[in-house]
């Protein structure tokens, strides 16, 4: 028995610190829903903290896991294959939360970003996403990146944060009690701000990829379909930015701009893979 | 007449046609992610993956290449013009704006704004006035004084550039593409260890000269313990003339840049072996290791005390039987490797027989007293290094830093006014202060709040 668990701890390594810290996301999320459905402000608190938590231990175990690829002789920072991709993921949209909470009134998407950032990381084992560490092709050797998947992440959890806004504010439009115009408000605004601060990261993420596809093949864009479908969530976003400007593009269809973006933004880091005619220049993510 | 052109204008210059022009950029792009692209599909053959009467109108439509159809070209051209226009209109009005700014009055009972404050301080009006003015221009505020009690701050003023940078920005992107698109001169240059070239082909099939000689002194490939490969490297050297200018070790994103043109790392290939790797395995159970170097032959003592000796009379990198039933390649690369051996042992000369390095059961038998297997090939290698001159790539990345600067200012600097007014009071002074920012009332509440706190006597202010 107690062998067992002694070697439980032995083996313990950074994949099963981000299990719990799935964990952790899903008690943020519950945590949330409860702290929504009793009055009070202060009640933010709890589930603050235990974001927090999440966060911190998140960020651990991807330093060990950083850790662990040098000690292997690897040595590369965790963000090449699906299930880093998607455990960072996870990790830039509590991070892009507990960042933005301090600009504007965020809280109440708190529990759907949760719920994501923990499913993201469910979500490796839903697919069977292999969670060795891998060594690394020679094209992904470079200073860029870091910058590359960090800006493209960033950018993602901010449009995952305008995504549930934007259901919200659907659902808020719809509701018979009449629409609360503050809250729609608030909203929009969370909306806008998130967009903003994605698109600017997007459009530095895809500048970054740029840069470096230039110094490893000699060209800036090669119409890979990663490339272009990273162009085409940068027009969706575009057109919202785009949108709040002109008349009788404003309301409902500003939520709907928002939430077809995600699915883009899905599309273009999940789905482009089985796209039948992919080529695989970015098959490793 | 005019108005006709104005209607003109104005849809030409309008944020509707923006997104319209987005939209069908969209589509576009996705189209070009589901068809076949007739230049970036390797592998994939459109005959067998369309019908006739598909191919017909889609080849009209331009459909298999899609990001160089007038109709996407089209596109991009109307969203300059858009641009240009757009921005044009903008010059207009923000000079109006302007214009108007200059001539805005002081504005009346400042304590009925939705953000301020009213305070009461016991300096004379000029020592708050002089304490005012430092700290809202810490705060960033650039001042304008109306007079001896009226004083105002602007924060922000570089909005309205955020606009124009961000616009102009993707114009010059969109600029440097096109430049790209039709400027661009890019090919393949194969070098073989000590092999050197002052020109390479274009992917066009049109031979250019480099201006200089380029030499590969050697080429390695490093793998990682599970076999995968780590690295891939060229030796290079550039010769100008009869001097050698400088060596380069070219790695995969460590481009060389030199002359008009640069180089990359791009692939290599197998082409022919420099040596084979045979194992003997004799009939008394002996074994021994045999290699056969490129040109040459090997070598061994056998148990019995005679002499073997091993020729390789031909090598095929890609065996094929070729019409008239011969053996030869249908490549130089290393799909199917096989080579036609002969074996001498004690004076004796054994039948010449294939060996094929992928189906090992095809190899001969042991009538002779022993039997061969191959162990390993150690190929030849060519490094293949991309060549290639990009101008529009300079104007990507200017617009790029244009653009990002552009978007940091529209979406992170907003446009503050504070109104300040500082009258004499009893024996002391008393001060209205009123903010206005449509944008980011967040943000001015809070510097509104330090402004405050700073005019604090000291007792109150911990």
């Amino acid at each position: 028995m107690l062998s067992q668990i002694a070697n439980h701890i032995s083996n313990f390594d950074d994949t099963e610190l981000t299990q719990i810290v799935m964990l952790i996301y899903l008690v943020a999320t519950f945590s949330f829903m409860w702290a929504y459905s009793s009055k009070g402000e202060s009640n933010k608190k709890i589930p603050h903290l235990i974001v927090w938590i999440a966060f911190i231990l998140h960020t651990i175990s991807l330093l060990w896991r950083w850790k662990a690829s040098y000690d292997i002789g690897y040595g590369h920072a965790p963000l090449t294959n699906r299930y880093e991709s998607l455990v960072f993921f996870s990790w830039t949209i509590s991070g892009m939360y507990l960042f933005m909470k301090h600009f504007f009134s965020i809280w109440k998407i708190g529990a759907f970003m949760m719920f994501l950032a923990g499913g993201f990381i469910g979500f490796t084992s839903l697919i069977g996403a292999d969670a060795d560490i891998t060594p690394l092709m020679p094209a992904l050797k470079s200073n860029w990146l870091l910058f590359h998947v960090m800006t493209c992440f960033l950018a993602y959890s901010a449009f995952a944060a305008a995504f549930i806004a934007g259901i919200y504010s659907l659902l808020k439009h719809a509701s018979r009690k009449g629409p609360e115009t503050d809250v729609i408000e608030n909203l929009d605004q969370i909306m806008y701000r998130t967009i903003m601060i994605g698109f600017l990261l997007l459009t530095l993420g895809i500048i970054s990829g740029s840069a470096w596809a230039y110094n490893a093949w000699g060209r800036y864009w090669g119409w890979d379909p990663k490339e272009v479908w990273s162009l085409i969530t940068w027009f969706v976003y575009a057109i919202f930015l785009h949108a709040r400007v002109t008349k009788g593009w404003q309301g409902k269809k500003l939520a709907l701009i928002s939430i077809i973006g995600f699915i883009f933004v899905i599309f273009t880091f999940l789905g482009v893979n089985y796209l039948p005619i992919f080529k695989g220049l970015h098959s490793y993510a | 007449m005019t108005e006709k052109k104005n209607a003109l204008l104005d849809f030409l210059g309008s944020t509707r046609l923006t997104i319209f022009l987005f939209i069908f950029l969209l589509l576009g792009s996705v189209l070009g992610t589901i068809i076949i692209q007739e230049s970036t599909s390797e592998g994939m053959h459109i005959p067998e993956v369309y019908s006739p009467v598909i191919i017909k109108i889609f080849r009209g439509l331009g459909f298999f290449d899609i990001y160089h159809s007038p109709m996407y070209v089209g596109l991009l051209i109307l969203l300059v013009m858009n641009l240009l226009v757009c921005t044009s209109r903008r010059i207009k009005m923000d000079r109006r704006r302007l214009a108007q700014e200059k001539d805005r009055k002081f504005p009346e009972k400042l304590d009925r704004f939705k953000h301020g404050f009213t305070m009461r301080l016991n300096g004379r009006v000029e020592e708050v006035r002089n304490r005012v003015n430092e700290t809202v221009r810490k705060l960033g505020y650039r001042l304008r004084a109306w007079d001896d009690n009226r004083i105002s701050g602007n924060r922000g003023r570089l909005k309205i550039y955020g606009f124009y940078l961000a616009h102009m920005g993707t114009l010059i992107i969109i600029i440097g593409g096109m430049i790209s698109g039709l400027l661009t001169i890019e090919g393949i240059l194969w070098l073989m260890p000590g092999d050197s070239s002052d020109k390479f082909r274009t992917y066009d099939g049109e031979v250019v000269e480099l201006g200089y000689t380029v030499r590969c002194d050697d080429f390695f490939i490093e793998y990682y313990p599970s076999g995968m490969v780590s690295e891939y490297k060229s030796e290079l050297t550039v010769i100008e003339g009869d001097q050698e200018i400088l060596e380069k070790t070219l790695i995969v994103n460590s481009p060389l840049s030199h002359g008009k043109f640069r180089l990359y790392q791009s692939q290599y290939r197998a082409i022919g072996v420099r040596g084979i790797h045979l194992k003997v395995s004799f009939d008394s159970g002996e074994q021994k290791d045999v290699l056969i170097p490129s040109p040459g032959q090997g070598k061994l003592v056998a148990p019995d005390g005679d002499n073997m000796t091993f020729t390789v009379l031909q090598f095929e990198p890609d065996f094929v039987f070729d019409s008239n039933m011969k053996a030869s390649s249908r490549s130089t690369d290393l799909n199917n490797p096989a080579f036609h051996l002969q074996v001498e042992k004690g004076g004796e000369t054994s039948k010449p027989k294939w060996f094929f390095i992928k189906h090992q059961s095809h190899h001969g038998g042991g009538e002779e007293g022993y039997q061969i297997e191959v162990k390993d090939l150690e190929p030849n290698y060519a490094t293949g290094i991309e060549v290639s001159r990009d101008i529009g790539s300079v104007f990507i990345w200017i617009g790029s830093i244009i653009m990002i600067t552009g978007l940091i200012i529209t979406f992170f600097v907003f446009r503050e006014t504070l109104w300040i007014t500082i009258d004499s009071h009893d024996k002391g002074s008393r001060i209205v202060v009123a903010g206005v920012s449509p944008k980011n009332p967040m943000g001015l509440k809070l510097r509104i709040d330090r402004l405050q706190k700073s005019l604090m006597p000291e007792d109150q202010n911990g």
